[in-house]
């Protein structure tokens, strides 16, 4: 029996490279979502260990514990067994640019010590003397080594510095490393008072850690220091991290598993027509005396051997596609383009499950299908015109499942938000699963269709599509579905996100009304004062008023991040949506609440807190419940008070996230107002000017960065889509060679048949394309619909020219899908097609 | 009383094949098939009767020699004026597979003509369907025919479009002997009553003696004409040439 399966694989070696092709495909897709979704964790792990690398031990205050500073260094050098410690300490110093504004950068002191440094040299030489500094790589692309460099102190007072040097470290990966490098001595003058925030211990050789931990713990340990381990403290800097890349991992994760499902289907599709276009021989096989377990197992083993190579080949395939897909996020962000390929048990387990279960399974079918026939029946039997029909199980599964999604839609659009998201995704799932379900059934009206429709331009060659994509339903529908799939979850996205982007837009403009802000670059460093009123002077500008965040102090109800403004600014310059009660103004006494504090300390109008310390409450009386958007230097946070309220409330007095609101007077000429405001602007150094359109920007920057990524993932599965669309034409070439002979016999051009195949291939994309954009469309609508609030609307908006762009491109790549079938069809010679069995 | 000849070969050769394991499939052949006639072309096995038919209807190209339909020189044309030529002069009946298994029946006798963007003549398909007994089928797909009625309707589709001549290699190998007379009966009708040219290739004595002119081919070289053939004279000529 192997050896007829060996025969088998040698008759056919196009049919089954077509097939380790798809599953090649399929397999490196399903790898490189794994390979990726594990390199977030990579980043951040290589990150970590640069950041802690040759440290044996680190000490650390916790909030509010003992300072950390000259004199607890000078205690850990002296600790026996202590080789080199060093004092870690970063300041925010905002770097000027050309134009003179300050732009957000933080500086750290050089240690010492060359192995605790937790980054390395690129150009040039780390700083020798305090008028020097070094820049992190990409920071000093726009300067040249040697130039003189300008940094802001908290008082908005100029530093200079000579470039001496720049270095590299691994993509920052979100733990927050500095851009600047200054000698301690420069740092403590940029930033007197500054403590560390950690001192990092190399021990002698031969001193073992343990010994180092209780050494250090008895010399400077006690309540509010921590004395850990160099890996302790990577392992927490990793646990703080985390949930950033937790949220990536979870997408990457979520990716693969589409993956997986496309992946299925096209490997399903290819090896199912794989075994049916081989049935007679099966049949054969069994009319010579080959038992019905045997040729079972044979085609299963020939699966399995397939499967498997092929599935290797697409794990190494699959780092590829993680490589380039790193590589060209990295180019598009402009950062280090650090490229991590963590190839783990998980990854290559599952890519290889996929592949040869899937393939297994995919030749188990048809092959125990061949089986159950009469070996004679199957000779006699045709193997054209007999064609797989959907049957009446498949319609009513489609039926109850269509029923199940719009159930789950119409109910929540009816429930709670929470509730309603759940619901939102049964009804799209179970939509998706009706879409697949009635495919088979509507395949083949569909293209009938779609050939009546082209019949007039194309002519016979439309028809001949139709008739062809028409005689297996099944296959056509199984070959659009992994488009369909692929195209309703980035069309899905793509509106969502579009919606959200409108939706803040239009929910800015509701809340704030006034076309400038300024904040600090410092944001634990106010701005002046005065700074309000000397914008309120600059001519063109009808209004201008303050505002801070600060850590409000409510008493028994707990602590809030919450926001104060001047009273009348509210209702004028600032309008969010009001749920309750009335918000023209605010007074003294007087406090609004977001609805999430609302919710989470049981406020409604009316009720009176007590808030500030314990010796000294401030009744404060709840006189609106509003919602806002959330925007850097407009934020309500969840609590809004009068400016004049906030001291009295604010926990140890501290605000921070200083901001004025400008409005200009009506007719007044923006970019005209904007240059005074400026030149207003030269008495606080670390002031920014944000207009209402760079607020937006920076809403959406996000948002923006996350669909790009998702798009190059998702043109990857439409891509493979596409292979699968390819792969089953080509299959069904070879199964039509005797067909297409026959056509050209009697009088079909090679153009003809080009056309006819390239027609076939874009019914079928246009097929998937439409059902794919229809269910991510109707899902989006949904989901905008459930989210959507007053004060955080998601706007159903369409965004054309994206969608336009997936739909061009599927119609597009299908006639490059059926280049090779057809060029295979058209240039077969006729007599041996004829002669082909 | 032979009219001008419809389709001619002239020392047509074609080698399949280099080296050792060439074959001369078609050795200097030629022949004339003349207008209104139905010829048989005869021989046994790997005597190179599909081959010359293929290079007669333009399926294949000739390694030397010249080929005609009509008035019009095969050797030399592209291939877009081959397939424009078979599709508007020639008719085909093949052995097996005629139909394309998607269409109906009346479909796939209008094939041709639609292939070329033809209207049939109505009259004249009427006169071909009944004259083959296939109206009651006309809806049918060729999987819900028996053999003998998908060789009609090849028949049918062949004849649909007044071909110059109609080409049959062995359109009776796959049916029994009844199917067979049939079809057979039906190709000389259209030769007789409709003037029609047909060629059918055949090894079968009894089909061959359905035919007005025979042609014995042996290895590739033509052996002998056999005017109006019986099948007792077929067997004995092939038996002649087997011994
Ligand atoms: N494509 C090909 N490649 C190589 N040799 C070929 C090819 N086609 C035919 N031949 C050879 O050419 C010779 C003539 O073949 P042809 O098919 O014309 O024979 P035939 O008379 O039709 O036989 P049969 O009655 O068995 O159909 C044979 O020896 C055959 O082996
Ligand atoms: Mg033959």
């Amino acid at each position: 029996m192997l050896r007829t399966v060996i025969a088998g694989l040698r008759a056919r070696p196009l049919r089954l490279l077509l097939s380790a092709v798809a599953i090649a495909l399929g397999v490196s897709f399903v790898a490189g979502a794994l390979v990726l979704a594990d390199a977030v964790g990579a980043g951040l792990r290589a990150a970590v260990a640069f950041q802690t690398r040759g440290v044996d031990a680190s000490i650390s205050t916790t909030r509010g514990g003992p300072a950390l500073d000259e004199a607890v260094l000078a205690k850990v050098r002296r600790v026996p067994g202590v080789a080199a410690a060093e004092g870690r300490a970063t300041a925010s110093a905002p770097l000027r640019d050309a134009a003179g504004h300050p732009q957000e950068a933080a500086a750290t002191s050089l240690p010492a010590d060359p192995q605790l440094r937790p980054f390395d040299l690129a150009e040039g030489r780390f700083p020798r003397d305090a008028n020097e500094i070094a820049m992190e790589r990409h920071t000093a692309a726009a300067y040249p080594l040697g130039q003189s460099v300008t940094v802001f102190d908290r008082n908005g007072h100029q530093h200079s510095y000579t470039l001496v040097g720049t270095f590299s470290r691994p993509t920052e990966a979100g733990i927050g490393s500095a851009q600047l490098v200054l000698l301690p001595e420069a740092l403590r003058q940029l930033a007197a008072g500054t403590g560390f925030s950690e001192i990092v211990v190399r021990a002698t050789p031969g001193v073992g850690q343990s010994q180092l931990l209780d050494d250090l713990t008895r010399a400077v340990g006690g309540r509010g220091t921590t004395v850990q381990t160099g890996r302790d403290a990577a392992a927490q800097l990793l646990r703080e991290a985390a949930p950033d890349s937790a949220s990536l991992t979870k997408f990457f994760t979520a990716f693969a598993v589409l993956a997986m499902v496309v992946a299925a289907m096209v490997i399903t599709n290819s090896f199912t027509i794989l075994v049916t276009q081989r049935a007679r021989e099966l049949a054969l096989l069994r009319c010579v005396g080959a038992g019905k377990r045997q040729v079972f197992a044979g085609v299963l083993a020939e699966a399995v051997a397939v499967g498997a190579v092929a599935s290797v080949a697409g794990l190494f395939g699959g780092l590829g596609v993680a490589a380039a897909l790193q590589a060209i996020a990295g180019a598009l962000s402009g950062h280090e383009a650090a490229v991590y390929l963590p190839l783990t048990a998980r990854t290559a387990l599952a890519a290889l499950a996929v592949g040869v279960l899937v393939t297994a399974l995919a030749a188990a079918l048809p092959a125990w299908a061949a089986t159950r026939v009469a070996p004679v029946e199957a000779l006699r039997t045709p193997l054209e015109g007999k064609s797989a029909r959907a049957g009446w199980p498949r319609a009513v599964a489609a039926i109850v499942l269509a029923l199940v999604g719009v159930g789950a839609a119409v109910l929540a659009l009816h429930v709670e938000v929470e509730h309603g998201a759940v619901l939102a995704v049964v009804a799209m799932v179970a939509l998706l699963g009706a879409v697949l379900a009635v495919g088979p059934l509507v395949a083949g009206p569909v293209v009938r269709a779609l050939g009546l429709v082209c019949a007039p331009v194309l002519g016979l060659p439309a028809k001949l599509a139709a008739l062809n994509a028409d005689r297996n339903p099944k296959r056509t529908a199984a070959s659009a579905a992994a488009l369909t799939i692929g195209l309703a979850v980035v069309s899905l996205v793509t509106t969502v996100v579009s919606g959200v982007e409108a939706g803040r837009s239009s929910g800015l403009d509701q809340q704030l009304a006034a076309e400038f802000t300024v904040t600090s670059v410092v944001a634990d460093q106010p701005l002046p004062a005065t700074l309000a009123d000397t914008l309120a002077a600059v001519p063109g500008v009808a209004a201008a008023a303050p505002r801070r965040s600060f850590s409000g102090d409510l008493g028994a109800r707990g602590t809030y991040g919450m926001a104060a403004v001047r009273g009348d600014a509210v209702g004028s310059l600032l309008r969010p949506v009001v749920l309750s009660g009335r918000l023209d103004r605010l007074g003294p006494g007087e406090l609004a609440v977001s609805r999430q504090l609302a919710k989470e300390a049981g406020l409604a109008v009316g009720d009176t807190v007590q808030g500030g310390p314990r010796n000294r409450p401030v009744p404060l009386r709840v006189v609106a419940v509003y919602d806002g958007v959330r925007v850097p230097g407009a934020d309500l946070g969840l609590g809004l008070v009068d400016l004049g309220q906030m001291p009295a409330i604010a926990l140890h007095g501290n605000s921070y996230d200083d901001s004025v609101l400008v409005k200009l007077a009506a007719g007044a000429d923006q970019d005209q107002v904007r240059s005074a405001l400026d030149g207003a602007l030269s008495a606080a150094p670390l002031a920014q000017l944000h207009s209402l359109a760079d607020l937006k920007d920076q809403m959406s920057a996000p948002l923006r960065s996350t669909l790009d990524l998702l798009w190059a993932l998702t043109a990857l599965a439409v891509l493979i889509a596409f292979a699968g669309i390819a792969n089953t034409l080509s299959l069904s070439v070879l199964e039509r060679t005797r067909e297409s002979a026959l056509l050209r016999a009697l009088g079909l051009t090679r153009g003809g048949l080009v056309a006819a195949l390239t027609a076939e291939s874009v019914f079928l994309a246009l097929l998937g394309a439409a059902c794919g954009l229809l269910l991510g469309i109707g899902s989006a609508w949904l989901i905008t619909q459930v989210a959507s609030t007053d004060a955080q609307p998601v706007l159903f908006t369409l965004p054309w020219a994206r969608l336009g762009v997936l739909l061009g491109a599927a119609v597009l790549a299908a006639p490059l899908a059926a280049v090779i079938p057809a060029r295979r069809a058209a240039r077969g010679s006729l007599t041996a097609g004829m002669a082909e069995q | 009383m032979d009219g001008p000849a419809a389709v001619g070969v002239a020392e047509v050769v074609k080698v399949y094949g280099r080296g050792d394991a060439q074959v001369r499939a078609l050795d200097h052949v030629s022949l004339d098939f003349p207008a209104r006639r139905f010829t048989a072309i005869m021989g046994p096995s790997g005597s190179g009767k599909s081959t010359l038919m293929h290079c007669l209807a333009g399926l294949d190209t000739v390694d030397s020699g010249r080929v005609r339909i009509g008035r019009t020189e095969l050797t030399g044309l592209s291939d877009a004026e081959l397939t424009r030529l078979r599709r508007d002069r020639v008719g085909f009946v093949f052995q097996s597979f005629n139909l394309l298994p998607t269409l109906t029946a009346e479909e796939n006798i209008l094939l041709g003509l639609r292939l070329a963007g033809r209207r049939p003549d109505r009259a004249w398909f009427g006169a071909v369907v009944d004259a083959l007994g296939l109206r009651p089928r006309l809806r049918h797909r060729p999987g819900e025919l028996s053999g003998g009625q998908q060789q009609r309707v090849a028949c049918a589709r062949a004849l649909v479009g007044r071909p110059d001549v109609v080409f049959a290699d062995e359109p009776t190998g796959s049916l029994d002997s009844r199917s067979g007379a049939e079809v057979l009966g039906f190709l000389r009708t259209s030769v007789r009553e409709l003037g029609q040219t047909v060629v059918m290739v055949t090894h079968d004595p009894v089909a061959a003696s359905y035919a007005d002119h025979g042609v014995l081919l042996a290895d590739g070289r033509v052996a002998a004409h056999l005017p109006r053939p019986t099948a007792d004279a077929v067997l004995a000529a092939l038996t002649g040439l087997g011994a």
